[in-house]
């Protein structure tokens, strides 16, 4: 009884989850929440094409203090990063000093279709500043058309009423402050 | 437990009925900007997908919902049954549906039955409401009047040689028009801002209402008129004033009406400008004259006052000629079409002008032909009668500069002829600020919008937006939309793509707000490929 109970809760969660995401029918991450400071694998998944029109670019900008960005291989796309330069150098893996981190990560080269949807993945450590959400802006182009993945609210605090009226809102998780340190992996 | 499974089953079956994108709708009859012969009997509307109707009105042009009966739901289709045939005319259609993904979707378009989809008509050019727009009006005809007479005043000192006490009258007529002009300058930048920004009673002192109309032609026209005024009336309170302050003076108050108003800016400049400039010149020098002959005509032994009066009446013929003259070219060029002269605003209010000009005409030829004569010959009564026909060419001259100053109020055929060209055109002409519609600037964070309405009434509107970072500069946008929506007749989601029109100018042409109210209007464009910025504010259509 308190198996099924707790399964029911665990599927309605999911599917306010993904409510809350619009549904997916919007370009999203597939994590609801991340942890500050963590190292994660975060995936941007594109559900629809434009109208109909097939997916052939995404292009995701990488929020500030995201850093460590690292894409998975993917044999089946383009992969290219523009970097940016950081205000200070700071000490990476292996003592190397960095002093630019990945601005934009570009999927290209491939045609994905309507009715299908992909994940564009890649490692990246959060930002140590929990409660707070995190906007991955992602611009979706078709053969026809295109989705710029782009709002973000103007008051945090009103993120429902934003999440109700946002005609193409940005790919979003929400940091949270973990019970521990991560485990170095 | 059977129920805890069953409400699983339904959790699960929902869940790819999540996955679907939000409702689009792909097609309507009838179609959205169509024009179609006869009403038709019901509106379809079909989407890409299964949609829940929230609500869904067909509106005629004063808002009023056309009776139809409940809609029909037929899978992606949603269907209303109009119960009554719709007349010539031209309708919105104003829809919600809620899509499989539980996001609310809503539009509006147009229609049009038995006719052509509806532009700009002189009947839509009428006069706004606003408390401001009265004020704006009433201080219009005050300048005229100030002006006219201060500038009359400065000509009658150059033309006419009169006696000592008749030119102190004049004196003292030029300098108190003159500065009481330099006031109602200064009032035109505060009326004209309030009334820009729609705004309520303390508006007319707000920094935002100034800075609007000092930015605009209002502002040029102060600047000009304000000195002007200024030199001409303190010049006039000596006893033999300076010829230059008075030149110089007269010189900028006629110049600041050059800059702003409808006639003067008018295309062709070289020919509408000079001819305000004579138009003033010439009234200014009849109405300026009145008081000056009244003051003669009381204080003058008879024989004296008929020769100030045909001193006066040999400089009023060719001046007379000349504002009639130019009276023809100004409405010639801005009414177009004679038919207009009764059909629309502006030409009736010009009418009426015309009319008490008529009148006028007739009273000053009553006293050169046949009263001044008299007077000269010393009949009995004339002067009675002389000061009783001035006095009343003085009114119909204030009655003429009000209707004048009306003029202001409403829009000339010619730019209504302009604006329908402009829309047809696709809305390629660089348009003039015709002195109506809306302007407002909108702030939102780091950003802000310079937004223009034209002509902010019910019909089609051009819109011109101007995006600035924090510093003030504008910026270049790419992608450009404009949101519309009227909450109160629940019209949403009206999208219209703009085009560059001129550095970082946005250029949209909107033809859904045919309902008067306070749209809400959402501005949005792309400063770089993923800041995008969205920026709303209260549009009044009035």
């Amino acid at each position: 009884m308190k198996t099924i109970k707790k399964a029911v809760m665990a599927v309605m969660g999911a599917a306010g989850m993904v409510a809350s995401q619009g549904a997916g029918a919007h370009a999203y991450v597939q994590l609801t929440e991340v942890n500050a400071g963590w190292r994660h694998d975060i995936e941007i998944r594109i559900p629809h094409g434009c109208k109909g029109s097939p997916t052939t670019q995404v292009r995701v900008k990488i929020p500030e203090g995201v850093t460590s960005v690292r894409p998975e291989i993917n044999r089946n796309w383009k992969i290219s990063m523009k970097m940016r330069k950081l205000p200070k150098p700071v000490k990476g893996e292996g003592g190397v000093t960095l002093t630019e981190t990945v601005d934009e990560i570009t999927w290209s080269g491939n045609s994905l279709p309507d009715e299908l949807f992909e994940k564009f993945t890649f490692r990246a450590v959060i930002p140590d500043t929990p409660n707070q959400f995190l906007f991955f802006k992602t611009i979706q182009t078709c053969k026809q058309g295109e989705h710029k993945w782009v709002e973000v609210p103007s008051d945090p605090s009103k993120f429902g009423e934003f999440m109700r009226t946002a005609n193409e809102p940005a790919a979003f998780t929400y940091v949270v402050k973990p019970a521990r340190k991560q485990y170095s992996f | 437990m059977n129920r805890l499974l069953r409400t699983l089953m339904v959790l699960l079956s929902l869940l790819p009925a999540l996955a679907h994108a939000h409702a689009v709708l792909l097609k309507s009859e009838p179609a959205a900007k169509s024009e179609i012969a006869t009403s038709p009997q019901q509106v379809v509307l079909e989407f890409n997908e299964n949609v829940g109707p929230i609500y869904f009105k067909v509106l005629d042009k004063s808002g009023a919902e056309m009776p139809a009966s409940d809609f029909q739901l037929d899978g992606n289709r949603v269907v209303l049954p109009l119960t009554d045939a719709l007349a010539n005319g031209t309708y919105a259609v104003t829809y919600r549906v809620i899509s499989a993904d539980t996001h609310p979707v809503g539009g509006m378009y147009l229609f049009a039955v038995g006719e052509p989809l509806a532009e700009f008509s002189a009947a839509a050019a009428t006069p706004q409401q606003s408390p401001w727009r009265l004020a704006v009006g009433a201080n219009r005809a005050v300048l005229y009047a100030t002006v006219l007479v201060a500038v009359g005043a400065v000509l009658i000192t150059f033309l006419l040689a009169l006696p000592g006490r008749v030119a102190a009258v004049n004196r003292r007529q030029g300098s108190i028009a003159a500065l009481v002009a330099a006031v109602s300058f200064v009032l035109s930048i505060s009326f004209g801002g309030a009334e820009m920004l729609a705004g309520g009673i303390g508006a007319f002192v707000s920094p935002q209402a100034w800075a609007q109309a000092i930015k605009s032609t209002l502002g040029i026209s102060a600047l000009l008129g304000v000195p002007g005024a200024l030199l001409v009336g303190f010049a006039f309170r000596s006893d033999s004033p300076s010829s230059a302050a008075l030149s110089i003076g007269a010189a900028l108050m006629v110049a600041s009406f050059l800059v702003t108003g409808h006639a003067a800016t008018a295309v062709p400049v070289w020919l509408m400008a000079p001819n305000v400039a004579v138009h003033m010149l010439a009234g200014g020098l009849w109405f300026a004259a009145l008081l000056p002959l009244i003051a003669a005509t009381r204080q003058l032994p008879s024989g004296e006052a008929a020769t100030v009066l045909d001193g006066f009446s040999k400089r009023a013929i060719p001046a007379v000629a000349l504002l009639l003259l130019s009276g023809i070219v100004l409405t010639v060029v801005q009414v177009r079409d004679p038919a207009q002269m009764l059909g629309s605003d502006y030409g009736l209010r010009l009418s009426l002008k015309l009319l008490a000009v008529v009148v006028l005409l007739g009273l000053a030829a009553l006293n050169k032909l046949r009263l001044t004569p008299a007077l000269a010959q010393g009949v009995t009564g004339t002067a009675g009668r002389l000061l009783n026909s001035m006095r009343t060419e003085y009114l119909l001259m204030l009655a003429v500069l009000v209707a004048a100053a009306s003029l202001t109020l409403a829009t000339p055929p010619r730019a209504i002829g302009d604006m329908n060209a402009a829309a047809a055109a696709g809305g390629g002409m660089d348009m003039m600020s015709m002195g109506d519609g809306f302007r407002a600037t909108w702030k939102d964070g780091d950003y802000s919008v310079d937004v223009e309405v034209t002509p902010a009434k019910p019909g089609e509107n051009m819109i011109m937006a101007t995006f600035r970072d924090a510093a003030g500069n504008p910026i270049a946008v790419t992608g450009s939309v404009v949101v519309m929506g009227l909450p109160a007749a629940q019209i949403e989601g009206v999208r219209v793509s703009g085009e560059p029109a001129g550095p970082e100018m946005q250029h949209f042409m909107v033809s859904e707000t045919i309902l008067p109210g306070d749209w809400t209007m959402t501005v949005e464009g792309f400063v770089n490929d993923f800041d995008k910025v969205m920026i709303s504010g209260t549009v009044p259509i009035r």
